[in-house]
């Protein structure tokens, strides 16, 4: 019996779903750009059965993955549940076997001893999902990635690299270098459960693994994202940690603890665990990155940063608890660290000071190299919110996307409408060999008042034109967390 | 982001978690001691107002907030109702919609 009455999360826009879909020639407002052939692929959380605890983290749920298939100016679209071990496991049950996020003492007592074991067999698979080599997986960075079909978004199983790949985990965000096509991916808690140990790994544009680095970080943290430059690896460790004991206490996986500093880890892209060198600077959460970039004897990093927890669902323990002092909201900074210096801090400058959503994006082309845009969406309270058709969230959903100018400070944004709701959006260039920024900014936006999802087609160069295409799904999209473009050169669509 | 700014904002007390502290000291004046006094409270001990959980609203989407600090989401009362067919006449309706 599945009952998600007990959820007071599940009502409304945000009530389950839980149904696969195919649209064919979905509706459209305006004119999607014939140009644009390939697929809008994102990932996020639904809930198959209800979760065990219903204070329980979203980042808990099933992994959906949903394709916009992009062709001669007409969209298809297709979602599918990720159908890993842990969704066969629950539907052969028919009921919730799984308790707290990244948890296994809190699981069902049919699975706990084995899911202790292999923490591993828990992922969702519901955070990111890519293309690499031929190959169209999503991962969530708890256990391996799962391989889909990009023909049926049919579930294929979990990747192993040909055996090469060692971690019991593997990150949401591998970067992929445009100059050599080379993924640069890793996994933390490599190991097991709440340990230190991050492996990462060098895979060719084959899909084969050429380089393995083993290492330590200064305490067990949340590794969500890396940065990559063309000489260097950037590795930020803060203030999310975790420990046996806590798991074994029954507590969700992740604690803010504002008493953590932060570490950067700098780590040459030629170079062993010996050549990794560790900067240390004030609490920080740097859950996710815009770019980096090696200047001589400096690493630039830029980020979406906050000075406090960013997750409410990840509490601090009692005492461990941010500063009264401390800034709360994320915005773009920049953090520069000098290979030529003793000195292990670090300089830490605001590019942009307003507030912003904590996913962050650039053209991806322009990864590990000097790059002028990045995109984020953020919460306008100025702009009109319609209160009494999408609720009381003024202020509270980002009905914005913006282009943050990294050299002038310029900001440019596009405005969803007064009752709807963005997720993250992606950089689209008009043409492969268009300049950086030239394209296309899209993203699902959720109507709250017509109880339906639309994907916004903006164009990036004119965010405050508004979008030149909305394609309309008869239906709600659940959470998403990451999506990609993916041209359709890259992947055998059809 | 937005939910840790509002709890700044806010302060230590939220409404909600002032309105249960101010309900509960309103039952409590209304009971006889007998009743109020459990036997906790008879041996010293202080009584806590337990926190309610809120509904609160982060990253564009719901969460169960148990410590009750968070501003609560109020979703909003009819969706999916008729008024979008509310400027149709009555045959517009009908031609659509035969069985209502």
């Amino acid at each position: 019996m599945v009952d998600f009455s007990k959820d007071p999360t599940a009502r409304g826009f945000y009530a389950p779903e839980r149904f696969e879909s195919n649209v064919y020639d979905c509706e459209v407002i305006g004119e999607v750009p014939r140009s644009m052939n390939g697929a809008f692929v994102r990932v996020g959380t639904e809930w198959l059965y209800p979760p065990t605890f219903s204070d329980d983290s979203i980042f808990n749920a099933d992994g959906f993955v949903g394709m916009f298939r992009f062709k001669d100016g007409v969209v298809d679209f297709s979602g599918r549940w990720v159908r890993t071990a842990r969704w066969q496991a629950d539907t052969a049950a028919k009921r919730q076997l799984y308790g707290y996020y990244r948890n296994p003492f809190t699981d069902d007592a049919t699975i706990r001893e084995r899911t202790i074991e292999q923490p591993y067999l828990r992922t969702l698979a519901n955070t990111n999902v890519l293309a690499h080599a031929g190959k169209l997986f999503a991962m969530k960075e708890d256990g391996p990635p799962y391989e889909l079909d990009p023909k049926t978004l049919a579930t294929l199983g979990p990747m192993s690299f040909g055996g090469k790949y060692r971690s019991q985990t593997f990150s949401a965000h591998p970067k992929f270098d445009p100059v050599s096509g080379e993924m640069i991916c890793y996994g933390y808690e490599a190991t097991g459960l709440a340990s230190n140990d991050v492996y990462l790994y060098s895979v060719d544009r084959t899909g084969a693994v050429t380089r393995e680095v083993r290492f330590k970080t200064p305490y067990v943290s949340m590794i969500h994202d890396i940065a990559l430059t063309q000489r260097h690896i950037v590795i930020p460790v803060f203030a999310f940690t975790t420990s046996l004991e806590r798991l074994k206490a029954g507590k969700i996986h992740w604690a803010w603890d504002a008493r953590l500093p932060t570490y950067i880890g700098i780590l040459p892209r030629d170079g062993g665990a010996a050549d990794l060198r560790w900067f240390k600077g004030p609490t920080r959460s740097i859950v996710h990155t815009f770019n980096a970039r090696t200047e001589g004897s400096r690493v630039i990093l830029e980020s979406p940063v906050s000075e406090t927890n960013p997750f409410p669902f990840f509490p601090a323990d009692p005492g461990n608890e941010d500063s009264p002092s401390a800034k709360h909201g994320t915005n773009i900074r920049r953090h520069v660290f000098r290979l030529d210096s003793r000195h292990d801090g670090y300089a830490e400058e605001i590019v942009h000071a307003g507030s912003i959503s904590g996913l962050g994006r650039i053209d991806d082309r322009y990864i590990s190299l000097p790059n002028r845009y990045a995109y984020s969406g953020f919460a306008d309270p100025t702009r009109p919110f319609d209160e009494s058709r999408a609720g009381n969230l003024r202020g509270r959903v980002t009905n914005c996307y913006g282009r943050f100018d990294m050299h002038t400070g310029a900001v440019s944004a596009y405005f969803a409408g007064d009752t709807h709701s963005l997720n993250e959006g992606v950089f689209v260039p008009r043409a492969p060999g268009s300049p950086e920024g030239d394209g296309y900014l899209i993203g699902v936006a959720n109507n709250l008042a017509e109880m339906r999802s639309e994907l916004i087609i903006a164009d990036a160069m004119n965010l405050a034109a508004g979008d030149v295409a909305r394609v309309i799904l008869p239906f709600r999209l659940g959470a998403q967390v990451h999506g990609n473009w993916i041209p359709e050169e890259r992947l055998a669509f059809s | 982001m937005h939910d840790a700014s509002h709890r700044a904002e806010r302060g230590r007390l939220s409404r909600r978690a002032f309105v249960a502290a101010a309900a509960a000291a309103g039952a409590a004046a209304s009971m006889s001691p007998s009743t109020l006094l459990g036997e906790g409270a008879r041996q010293g001990a202080r009584a806590a107002v337990p926190a309610t959980p809120v509904v609160g609203f982060h990253m564009d989407r719901p969460y169960l907030d148990p410590s009750g600090m968070a501003e609560p989401y109020i979703p909003p009362a009819g969706t999916r109702s008729g008024q979008a067919l509310a400027a149709l006449s009555e045959s517009e309706f009908l031609s659509r919609h035969p069985y209502g």
